[in-house]
This record gives structure tokens, C-alpha cells and sequence, in this order.
């Protein structure tokens, strides 16, 4: 099943290649004297040769670019690839008009129809101007799933580059996901379950009557949201589905049997990874959830994501956020501390998130005919005191500023003259602290 | 060791609690008489709510010494290899080499770890926001009214949440447990050392000050705003924190001459008056630049000292300010934009507000944050560093012990190795700034507490019996 699934992305890679078929005059960055990873292993002292978009060669390059980028010995990494993220759906939590994550049912206003939204499609909502995608980037992160949330049927995700700019040079597959949630709730976790289903039935059901003279509502489901889940049920998008608890994974994989699943959270998935591995089911897991935080998770173990790949479960790791997506890197490294193989940590953080999401071309690899993501490190990308020091998205390299690098700009140095020092009775007894040296400039008062 | 001498000056008040805290009801109803017909002495009545029926647990005090590792003291400096001695829960000797031969006790070789002193967190909601994550447990907010000064987080805190044994087994021995943010004055806070007992009185830090959260900015105003209630605005969050303090003024006044058993009891004013009275410490939620002057000035107004700023994301902007007033910065290594106050957090701020001389601390606010504080300092020295600011690893290591235990008024006793002070020693097995270490012992007043794996049964009662086989 594996190698299969191998074999039809490969075949897909090379479909990229043809289509954006590197020219000797694109222009061409040789990236010089690192250890690469490539999506599947570690080459040492190795270069990476990029033209145009895509890169041509990884290995031992001879020849000559007018752009090196001097690895100097630390880490050439694929671009990371968040699997789980709102970006570009969020600016700032807490304001909500700048949050466009749960989208309403639009169309009919039935309880069923807040459950069931399947046709919204989030990239309609997506600002690949946000702040976010900058910050992101200064965490090595170049392409990302961003996904709606609310009801049991949520809509469809996006999965994007992040280039600031015009959304289409962010897109790389609209209606890329489909999002399902079946955690535990108010109302019973069967009756999610039962949504679900329905819904998938009436899909089946619509897409026969549409092809011949199939069954005949009324329906339950929306004539768009059928459809929109059409592409569910035939196998052409994948579903992704929130869940935590073991047992709720075990009624998934009878619910969604044949459909290309994918489960998000999956805190107890250790619990059933031979099952997991068995159906081909990819597994996003955040390594550091490791607490019962809630009565879905009471079984959730920091080794999860290690048992989950050993078990031969493919595993996409991810810190489950925006703001913090630049955090992915570390939840590598602590998944690496809990026992996942180092390459496999690698791999859930670019090539694996990249095959399951990504659309025809190759990204998250470092190999002949991939979208040219990539991240150059000092040293080990999973270590913290390791610093960014290029990013590549589709051949270009970005500075790495945001709001944040520019915001420290500004107060690296602080204005002159800006306060008056405390007088000694306002301090901490034993007010040994040095004041500052007196104001210079204005007299604020 | 300037540090060393500042912590002394609270020494004083800090004793009063002392017995106060290992006090029975016997001994706090003396303390009380023998103040009677003097000034009324708050102090002597918190001892009466202060009076404990569940004891510490009494263990006798192993004698070791942990050798051949780098220790780092947090104090700045470095043995490696060295030595540290426990005796009687204190560190009774540290040094760099071999230990002398005369120091006493079993000798365990620590060969390839690092040693360091217990973490300290200066901002959690374990117990009081505890996994799981239910209705019937998130007891850290009486968000009821904006001045809760008079609740306690002690009297929230659930001692079996199976958050605290995961924080231990990250290296942390000591925690502020803190009211939530959606009231103005949120409560007291308390200081745990991190090993369970059956209730929570019998975790507190022997020794600590007590502490009074207070919120300024976005939660105050919304939780009430959305009820019609004031405060709906940055002012009225102000005027409400300035009206509780001339109601607490005038309630000291009219208490000051009386014998302490005719004080008129009332918990928010005993709070709030002790926190003017120096003998509370103002642990103070605030994120934006201009909000933390506007407090600042609110405290000169009232004559009380905020010792930290928590969260405080735009401190980098007034780190002169925060500086000379000798206010910590207990702050996250890089949360941002989760709410509009936190829009302008940038990761340098720990490494900034250290360059200008102040007190940077690293605190979680988080059940999984807690767990790898030692990692969230790595990120913001890594950040300081690669903009070109100097910062060592006892500083960065400062930011989780020694600076966090200044924050909470216990830095007598704990956040660095030296000797005198208690034995909460954590040894790693690697360096601790990397992603890849685990704490693999924990000590705490000597006492070993995480020796190695995850294969003992779990602390909490809620997780017995809930194991399933791997």
C-alpha cells in the first residue's frame, strides 16, 4: 500500500517536472558545502543546485552560477512544511474580525446545516499578506496547510507557499483538505459520527443519481455540500478528521473505510497504530501533547509520534498553530527527545506533510525536479541555538524580516531622553541597582 | 551577589511568614496576643488563615555529593568538572575538581551531566486551571467582580493534577500559582514547592512572601465590558484599581490603632494593605509599554513597588524604565498576536531587558510550557544572540532561577547552587539548552524525587488505574 502510494507520487513528481522543466537560461542558485537532507536521508558535504523554480541537481555540483549561497558547513534542509496551521486565515486571536476560521454554514439556516459545511472553502479567506507568514518564515517554514474549524463537516483548507504577495503566488492547491471534527462535544459523539456519515452517503448517493437514475431526496445535505464532498467520497480529496481518543479513531476507520483519511490530533493514536498503519492512514500529532488535558486525551504519552512512526504510520508533525508555527523545529527536536528516529522527525516537518497536501509538484525534498523550498541552517535545524540563515521559496531567496525584525529595529537603541529616573524611595529595599545615567536630550516634562 | 543582599532586606518580613506558615493554631493565637494593645499587626492575623493541619512531610535529610559534572550555579560560575554537597536538604558545599575528601555522605558520579539549580516558574495555573480541562476544575478566576482581592489560589489548587508531575520531571521545583487575568486585583497568589501533599497548604514554600495578582489591559475591560459593567475601558480598569486602593487606605487608617483581635477583618483590604505595607508582592499582568507606565504610576500614587511585570510582551520598549525601577520581566520566549496587546512581542525581549540591567524571567502561563522552560530559555538567548546581544548561559540560565526566585521574594533560599541555600538541584543529561535534554534526577530540599524514566506509577490519583497497556 505504501510503496504504491510511493510509486503514484513519484509518477506525479515527474508529471511537475515535465510542466516546469528547468531551462539553462533560468536563472540559478548553487548552494554550497552543507549536509543536506533530502526527504529521506542525511548527505554530507553535499550542494544543491537550483534553476528557475525547481531544483536540478543535490550532491557533489561542479560548474558555476552567478548565485552561491555559501552553506558553510551547517544544514540544507527542504523548506518546512507546517501540516496544521490557520495561517493566512488569522491576523490576531483575540480580534474577530480578523479571524476567518469557522465558517459559518452560509446558505440554510437547519441545525443540520451548521454541522454540514463542506462547500465553504477557506482560501477564499486566505491573506497571504498576513504578518504571520514573514514570522513564520524566520522559522524555516515555507509552505503550510491552513484549515477551518466549527461543525462536524468544516470546509475545505488550503495549502500555500508562504510568499507575501498576491494570493494566487501563495496557492498551491485550493480545496486541498477537507476538514471533519468528531471530537467529544455537548451532544453525543455518535451523533457527529452520524452527521458525518450521512452526509458521505448522501454524496455517494447525489454523484449516482447525477451519473444515472440513482435514489431521489429529499436530503438531507445541501446540493453544494453533496457536491463539495463529491470529491471526498470519489478519493480526490483527502479527509481530514480531529480526533483524539483511541476509540473514536477505531468508529473513524469504519466511517471513512475507503476514503483517504487523515487524522489530525490523534492524542491516543498509540494506542491504535497497528490499525493506523494498516488502513494507510497519515497522522498529524503535536509531540508535545503528552498531558490528559481532557477526557479525549487521557491516554496521550510524549512518545506518541515515535510509536506511531515505528509502527509504520506516517507520521506529519506539527505545533497545531499560527502564531507559533515558527515553533516547529523545536517540536521536531522534543519529538526526537521522546525516541522518534532523527530522519523520521525530519520527514514529518517537509516531505511527508508535503506528499499527503501538497498537489501535483514535489516540495519538501531536496531532489531533481522539486519545487525549490528550502532552508539553510547553521547547524542542526532541531536545536535551538541553531539560526536560520537563508530561505529559498520556488528558487527565490527572501530576507528573513517581519513586523517582529523590524519592530526590534526600532528599539534596539532607546530614545533619548525618555524618562525620569525613580527617586530611591520608590525602590526595592536594599535599592542597590544602579540608575541609568541621566537623560540626555529634552526634558520629557 | 548584590542580588543576594536585596532578597536579605525581605528577610525580615519574610520570617513573620515563616512561622506563619509552619505555625499550628496555637502558635498564631500567641503571635496574636503577644501584639495585642500595640498597632494592629496584619501580619499576626494572615498567620490565623495561615495555620496549617496538614504537616510537611518530615524526611530526614540525606547526605551526598553529586561529582564530576558541570554544575552551573546560576551565580555565575561554572565548575566543570564539579562538585556540589547536600546535607539536611541544604547545599552544604559546591566547587570545581574533585570534592574535598572531607565532605561527608554517599558520592554519586554524574559523569556527562550538567547540574543545575531547580527551575523556578514565576507565573503558573496548575491546580487552579489542572488537567483535564473541565467545567467542574477551572477554578482560577472568580471573574464575579473586578476586585477579588480577598480569594486565594491556594484555596483553588487541586494538588492531584497530573500537570505538576510532569512540570517536575522538566526540571522545575517551584512555582507561583496565580488567579487568572480577568479581574483587576485577581487574588493572592502562592509560592509551591513542587512536592504533592493532600492539600495544598502543606506544598507552600517555606518561607515566601505572599504575592497579589493584578491585571491591567485587554481582559479586565472585556470580561466586564461584555456585562455592562465597568470596567469597559482601559481608564475604567485604571479607576477601579485606584478606587479599591483609597477603599483599602481608608480601611488601614481606620484599623491602624486598634489591638489586632478588634481589626475588622475584610480579605481584599488585608491584600491590598499588605501590598502596601511591603509584606505582598504585586505580580502584575500587563503587556503593552504604556499600560505598565500607567501602572507603574498607580503604585507611586498608592506607595507600593511592582516586583513583576508578567507577560509584559512590549517591556523591550521601557527596559530602562523597568530597569531603574527594579521590576522584573517574567515573559514568554516568543508567544505573540494571540490578542491585539500581544500584537508587538518580539523574541529578543528576555536578552534586551538583561543588556539594560534588569531582571529578564522566563515564565510558562502553560501546563506544556512548564514542562521545557529550560528549552524556552534556549530559544530567547538564541534570539538575543543572534541579534548581537551577549548573553551567557548563567544569564540565560538566571532567567529560570535565580531571577524567577528574586520575582517571588524567595531568592534566599533558592534559584541558585551555593551554599545555605536549599538542595533543589536538577541534574540533566546533557546540556540543558538543548532539545534533546531531559532532567533525569530531581532534588528538591535534597530529596530525590525523579530519579530516571516514566516507568513509576503516576503521581496523581486521577491517573491510577487509568494506564493502559503500551
Amino acid at each position: 500500500m505504501r510503496t504504491r502510494t510511493l510509486q503514484a507520487w513519484l509518477l506525479l513528481g515527474l508529471t511537475g517536472l515535465g510542466h516546469h522543466a528547468a531551462s539553462a537560461t533560468e536563472p540559478c542558485v548553487h548552494i554550497h558545502g552543507g549536509t543536506v537532507f533530502d526527504g529521506e536521508r542525511l548527505i554530507e558535504d553535499a550542494d544543491v543546485l537550483i534553476r528557475g523554480r525547481v531544483i536540478v541537481e543535490v550532491g557533489a555540483v561542479k560548474g558555476s552560477c552567478a548565485t552561491v549561497i555559501d552553506a558553510d558547513g551547517g544544514v540544507i534542509t527542504p523548506g518546512l512544511v507546517e501540516g496544521w496551521t490557520k495561517l493566512g486565515l488569522v491576523e490576531i486571536g483575540a480580534v474577530k474580525k480578523s479571524v476567518d476560521t469557522d465558517h459559518s454554514a452560509p446558505l440554510v439556516g437547519a441545525s443540520y446545516a451548521k454541522e454540514v459545511r463542506a462547500s465553504v472553502d477557506a482560501a477564499l479567506a486566505f491573506n497571504a499578506r498576513s504578518t504571520l507568514l514573514p514570522i513564520a518564515r524566520t522559522g524555516g517554514i515555507t509552505s503550510a496547510v491552513a484549515a477551518p474549524s466549527g461543525g462536524t463537516i468544516s470546509g475545505t483548507g488550503l495549502f500555500a507557499d508562504l510568499v507575501t504577495g498576491p494570493r494566487s503566488d501563495a496557492l498551491v492547491a485550493e480545496r486541498a483538505l477537507m476538514v471533519a471534527d468528531v471530537r467529544g462535544r455537548e451532544a453525543s459523539r455518535a451523533t457527529a459520527f452520524h452527521t458525518l456519515k450521512v452526509a458521505l452517503e448522501e454524496a455517494r448517493l447525489r454523484a449516482k443519481r447525477a451519473a444515472a437514475d440513482g435514489p431521489r431526496g429529499p436530503w438531507l445535505t445541501s446540493a453544494v455540500d453533496a457536491n463539495a464532498l463529491a470529491d471526498v467520497t470519489s478519493g480526490r480529496m483527502p479527509l481530514v478528521v480531529r480526533v483524539d481518543r483511541a476509540a473514536d479513531i477505531e468508529a473513524l476507520l469504519s466511517v471513512a473505510k475507503g476514503l483517504r483519511l487523515v487524522i489530525v490530533g490523534a492524542a491516543e493514536g498509540w494506542l491504535v497504530r497497528e490499525q493506523l498503519a494498516a488502513a494507510d492512514v497519515a497522522v498529524i500529532v503535536n509531540p508535545l501533547t503528552n498531558a490528559p488535558s481532557s477526557f479525549d486525551s487521557l491516554h496521550a504519552r510524549a512518545d506518541n509520534a515515535a510509536l506511531l512512526a515505528s509502527a509504520g504510520v506516517r507520521v506529519i508533525l506539527t505545533t497545531g498553530s499560527s502564531h507559533s508555527a515558527r515553533k516547529l523545529r523545536q517540536v521536531a527536536g522534543n519529538a526526537v527527545r521522546a525516541g522518534m528516529s532523527y530522519p523520521a522527525a525530519l520527514r514529518a516537518i517537509t516531505a511527508t506533510p508535503a506528499e499527503v497536501f501538497g498537489g501535483k509538484e514535489r516540495r519538501g525534498v531536496l531532489k531533481a525536479g522539486a519545487v525549490a523550498n528550502v532552508a539553510v541552517w547553521s547547524a542542526d535545524p532541531l536545536e535551538m541555538s541553531t539560526t536560520l540563515q537563508h530561505v529559498l521559496i520556488g528558487g527565490k531567496s527572501l530576507p528573513l524580516v517581519s513586523r517582529q525584525t523590524e519592530l526590534l529595529k526600532r528599539y534596539r537603541r532607546l530614545p533619548a531622553g525618555a524618562f525620569v529616573p525613580p527617586p530611591a524611595a520608590t525602590m526595592h529595599e536594599g535599592g542597590d541597582k544602579e540608575a541609568p545615567a541621566a537623560p540626555e536630550g529634552p526634558d520629557p516634562g | 551577589m548584590r542580588r543576594f543582599a536585596i532578597s536579605c532586606g525581605y528577610l525580615s518580613l519574610v520570617l513573620a511568614l515563616v512561622s506563619g506558615c509552619a505555625s499550628t493554631p496555637t502558635d498564631a493565637a500567641n503571635a496574636e496576643k503577644s501584639t495585642a494593645g500595640e498597632a494592629a499587626d496584619l501580619t499576626a492575623l494572615e498567620a490565623t488563615g495561615l495555620a496549617a493541619i496538614e504537616a510537611r512531610p518530615a524526611d530526614p535529610g540525606a547526605t551526598f555529593v553529586l561529582h564530576d559534572a558541570r554544575i552551573m550555579t546560576a551565580n555565575g560560575a561554572v565548575h566543570d568538572p564539579g562538585w556540589v554537597a547536600v546535607a539536611d536538604g541544604l547545599i552544604v558545599g559546591v566547587g570545581g575538581g574533585e570534592p574535598p575528601s572531607d565532605m561527608g555522605g554517599q558520592r554519586l558520579a554524574m559523569t556527562d551531566k550538567v547540574i543545575t539549580p531547580g527551575i523556578v516558574d514565576t507565573h503558573s495555573h496548575l491546580g487552579v486551571y489542572p488537567s483535564p480541562s473541565i467545567e467542574a476544575t477551572r477554578d482560577g478566576n472568580e471573574a464575579t467582580q473586578p476586585n477579588t482581592a480577598g480569594v486565594w489560589a491556594e484555596h483553588s489548587f487541586w494538588p492531584q493534577d497530573p500537570g505538576i508531575e510532569r512540570a517536575v520531571r522538566g526540571g522545575v521545583t517551584t512555582i507561583q500559582v496565580l488567579p487568572g487575568s480577568a479581574n483587576l486585583i485577581g487574588g493572592r497568589g502562592v509560592v509551591l514547592t513542587m512536592r504533592p501533599t493532600r492539600g495544598a497548604r502543606a506544598m507552600r514554600f517555606r518561607g515566601a512572601p505572599e504575592t497579589l495578582k493584578m491585571a491591567c489591559g485587554e481582559n479586565p475591560k472585556r470580561v466586564y465590558g461584555r456585562r455592562k459593567r465597568s470596567p469597559s475601558t482601559r481608564m475604567g480598569n485604571v479607576r477601579g484599581h485606584r478606587d479599591a486602593f483609597l477603599s483599602a487606605q481608608k480601611w488601614l487608617s481606620k484599623q491602624g490603632d486598634k489591638s489586632t483581635e478588634d481589626v475588622e477583618r475584610d480579605l481584599a483590604n488585608e491584600s491590598l494593605a499588605g501590598l502596601m505595607q511591603g509584606r505582598v508582592l504585586a505580580q502584575v499582568h500587563c503587556y503593552r509599554a504604556d499600560d505598565m507606565l500607567t501602572f507603574l504610576q498607580l503604585a507611586k500614587e498608592f506607595g507600593f513597588r511592582v516586583r513583576s511585570f508578567h507577560h509584559a510582551v512590549e517591556a523591550y520598549k521601557i527596559r530602562d524604565v523597568l530597569a531603574a525601577y527594579d521590576v522584573s520581566v517574567s515573559t514568554w520566549a516568543d508567544w505573540w498576536g494571540f490578542k491585539h496587546e500581544a500584537y508587538d512581542a518580539i523574541v529578543e525581549t528576555a536578552a534586551l531587558v538583561s543588556e539594560a540591567g534588569g531582571r529578564a524571567v522566563i515564565h510558562s502561563d502553560s501546563a506544556e510550557g512548564i514542562q521545557r522552560l529550560n528549552q524556552e530559555a534556549a530559544k530567547a538567548m538564541a534570539a538575543g544572540r543572534s541579534a548581537g546581544i551577549a548573553v551567557t548561559d548563567d544569564e540565560g540560565l538566571r532567567w529560570i532561577t535565580a531571577n524567577a526566585a528574586w520575582t517571588l521574594g524567595i531568592d534566599a533560599y533558592v534559584g541558585t547552587l551555593e551554599v545555605g541555600k536549599r538542595a533543589d538541584i536538577v541534574v540533566w543529561n546533557g546540556d540543558p539548552f538543548s532539545v534533546y535534554t531531559s532532567a533525569e534526577r530531581v532534588y528538591i530540599d535534597g530529596q530525590l524525587i525523579v530519579d530516571g524514566g516514566t516507568n513509576a506509577p503516576p503521581w496523581s490519583d486521577f491517573e491510577a488505574g487509568q494506564e493502559v497497556p503500551r
